[in-house]
């Protein structure tokens, strides 16, 4: 507990649109009925608060190359979430350049530090740093660019690999061409958060489901993920992003758990066959949903961490529509057969 | 995985002969690599029976009832509709049972004598009674997926899906030996390990399972197969069942009830069937016989569960006879 206002929360406008999306309006108490007889059909959601602010120290540097083309350079990594893309988005728009010449190198320790791929971190600690170094590379080769045409630097801006001036457009190249044996090099690391805020990003999920009374089978046939990250760097990314959270959360909820022999404390499910990730037929319908409004008091992209939180909601949203569905109020995870159906009994009983 | 030798003969024959004591029979091999690779099986010979064409392919012959070659894969008779014809619940059961690559390679032999799934069984630093140690470790243990009903002194369930099916029709198999021949109930292929006897098959050192017959008086009966699993494929039965009966003028004959996933055995419930049998197949009598199909049931500490499950399945399978 920081005590501290948050720089910004539209968690509210979360709840209004995943409302929405799901029909919560048509949620009743003690759930209604079900495709078949035995089945009762529920509604549950739950919300998610995380970190996501991200922070120094990260480091980028931006080389521009003659031929128009730039080189990003950072200490961070891919590992499947599309950080090299949402680096090239941004290094190209700041630069001004296509995002198709912006060649981003990473993965590698030789690069100006950062921070793990871990926690939410990359896109609002790198993020900002390699805006920095754009701005930076933009300067000097405007400043460069100024000598070169004879016009001041104020006047002139860098659209699509372009100096642009009051009509005229110059291809980088040519400035090049100009001068011998110029680099430019920008460099920018990402500076402190501030210290009067919290930066917390929110969301809310919404599940949908139906639950076989008699066997505890659970059936999850909608999820909708709504969740505020500030501003959305890539729409495709950040939903794939929560669809894949949303489907590892699915599992969690309800088929995932690591099984200890407790005589022996040895793992018996250290394998694919019984520790059960979801298969695609476990997998429902995610609708993926943004506010998309800039936390501008965050950092310099307004962007907020989409690492953790579409894991976090999903399984209670879920347990929250199975006790909907049916008054089976499970507070363990998974959701396993024998636990609905204890729940189920227990229910019953009161 | 330990060294071993290889040898693939063309006829059964030569198969038969390469085959004892430390010779072990493969066919598509998706659970007997398995358990080399867990050291729970280390044969010196593997004698692949894959190249042995004549034990692969179904026939129907009418008045003679139905053979399946034992090296058929499992996918042949999920996905033929000449075979759905014959049996249905055979590919009911199969589209529900592993994976497509599984049932691709897998065979009807294969599945039929596969090792049971007991984590303790098939972890190496388990020395659990079955492979010759001297305590059950799942009865102290974790037992949610062990068994219910009819266990001694080990309490693994038999894991196939296919078996409860075939057995519901009445299925026997043809076993063959270097110098033998016998046909057997598919019911009587699988024994309850006790005492001595620390195996789930009666199959002799030696034997290959080379045919599966339904004779063709079951193959008038209707048929259903429910599976109930801890996700929605892709796993084994928490509790399978099979269920059959003749069914003319709303009255069951022939009635049988054959459950996967709760004893040693693909097992029969006799005292359900006879509930069932020459009665009207409506909700009060698949009802009864459901409770009657668990009522001797006896859980483990984690699997009372599976009780529920077991009647439930039991109830719905029955009134899909209907």
């Amino acid at each position: 507990m920081t005590r501290l206002p948050y720089s910004d929360k539209r968690l509210l406008q979360c709840y209004d649109v995943g409302a929405r999306e799901i029909g919560w309006s048509t949620r009743r108490r003690g759930g209604t009925a079900g495709s078949t007889r035995s089945r009762r059909r529920g509604m549950g959601m739950a919300s998610q608060l995380w970190g996501g602010g991200g922070g120094p120290p990260a480091y980028a540097t931006v080389h521009v190359n003659p031929d128009g083309t730039a080189v990003l350079t950072a200490g961070t990594q891919d590992i499947g979430t599309g950080t090299r893309t949402i680096l090239a988005q941004i290094c190209a728009e700041e630069l001004g350049v296509d995002v198709g010449a912006v060649r981003v190198v990473i993965g590698d320790t030789d690069a100006p530090y950062g921070p793990i791929s871990a926690g939410s971190l990359t896109t609002a600690s790198v993020g900002p740093a390699v805006r920095a170094a754009a701005v930076d590379a933009r300067t000097r080769l405007l400043g460069a660019a100024a000598g070169v045409l004879e016009v001041p630097q104020k006047e002139l801006r860098l659209e699509r690999g372009q100096i642009v001036s009051k009509g005229a457009k110059t291809p980088i190249r040519e400035i090049f061409d100009q001068l011998v044996n110029y680099t430019v090099i920008g460099r920018g690391s990402r500076y402190p958060n501030p210290d009067d805020t919290a930066i917390k990003t929110f969301g809310a999920h919404f599940a949908l489901v139906e639950v076989d009374t008699a066997t505890g089978e659970v059936f999850v046939e909608r999820v909708v993920a709504v969740h505020d990250i500030g501003r959305v760097v890539n729409p495709m990314l950040a939903a794939s992003q929560v669809r894949g959270g949303v489907i590892q959360a699915i599992g969690f909820a309800l088929s995932e758990a690591r099984v200890l022999d407790a005589p022996t404390g040895r793992v018996v499910n250290a394998d694919l066959e019984n520790y059960k990730v979801p298969t695609v037929q476990d997998v429902p319908e995610i609708v993926v949903r943004f506010v998309d409004r800039p936390d501008r008091r965050a950092n310099n992209l307004g962007a907020k961490g989409l690492g953790e939180p579409p894991i976090i909601p999903t399984a209670g949203a879920i347990a929250n529509a199975v006790a909907n569905a049916c008054g089976a109020r499970v507070r363990e995870t998974p959701l396993t057969r024998a636990r609905v159906l204890a729940a189920i009994a227990e229910g019953h009983a009161r | 995985l330990r060294p071993f030798a290889l040898a693939r003969p063309r006829a059964l024959s030569d198969a038969l002969a390469l085959l004892g004591t430390r010779a072990t029979a493969l066919a598509g091999g998706t659970d007997l690599l398995g358990l080399m690779k867990d050291g729970v099986a280390s044969p010196e010979r593997l004698v692949d029976l894959t190249a042995v064409a004549s034990l692969r392919g179904w026939k129907r012959e009418r008045g003679a009832g139905l053979r399946i070659g034992a090296l058929t894969p499992l996918v042949e008779l999920e996905t033929s509709r000449a075979f759905a014809r014959v049996l249905p619940i055979v590919p009911e059961a199969l589209a529900v049972a592993a994976t497509a690559q599984l049932r691709t390679m897998g065979t009807v032999g294969g599945n039929l004598l596969q090792a049971n799934r007991c984590w303790y069984f098939r972890d190496e630093a388990f020395p659990c009674w079955l492979k010759g140690g001297t305590r059950c470790f799942a009865v102290g243990g974790d037992s949610r997926y062990h068994a219910i009903l009819g266990a001694d002194d080990c309490v693994a369930v038999a894991p196939s899906d296919l078996a409860p099916a075939l057995i519901a029709y009445d299925a026997r198999v043809e076993l063959r030996g270097a110098r033998t021949r016998r046909a057997v109930a598919l019911a009587d292929l699988y024994v309850t390990p006790t005492g001595t006897r620390r195996r789930h098959h009666a199959t002799r050192t030696g034997e290959v399972l080379t045919e599966v017959r339904v004779p063709e008086a079951a193959l008038a009966r209707r048929g259903a197969f429910l599976k109930a699993m801890d996700r929605k494929a892709w796993t084994f039965a928490l509790v399978s069942v099979a269920a059959a009966a003749r069914v003319r003028g709303g009255r069951a004959s022939d009635v049988r009830i054959v459950l996967g996933g709760v004893a040693p055995v693909p097992w029969r419930a006799r005292a359900a069937e006879a509930l069932v049998e020459g009665a009207r197949v409506d909700e009060t009598a698949c009802a009864a016989a459901a409770d009657r199909a668990v009522a001797d049931a006896e859980p483990l500490k984690d699997n009372a569960y599976k009780i529920a499950l077991a009647r439930e399945l039991v109830r719905r399978a029955l009134l899909r006879l209907a």
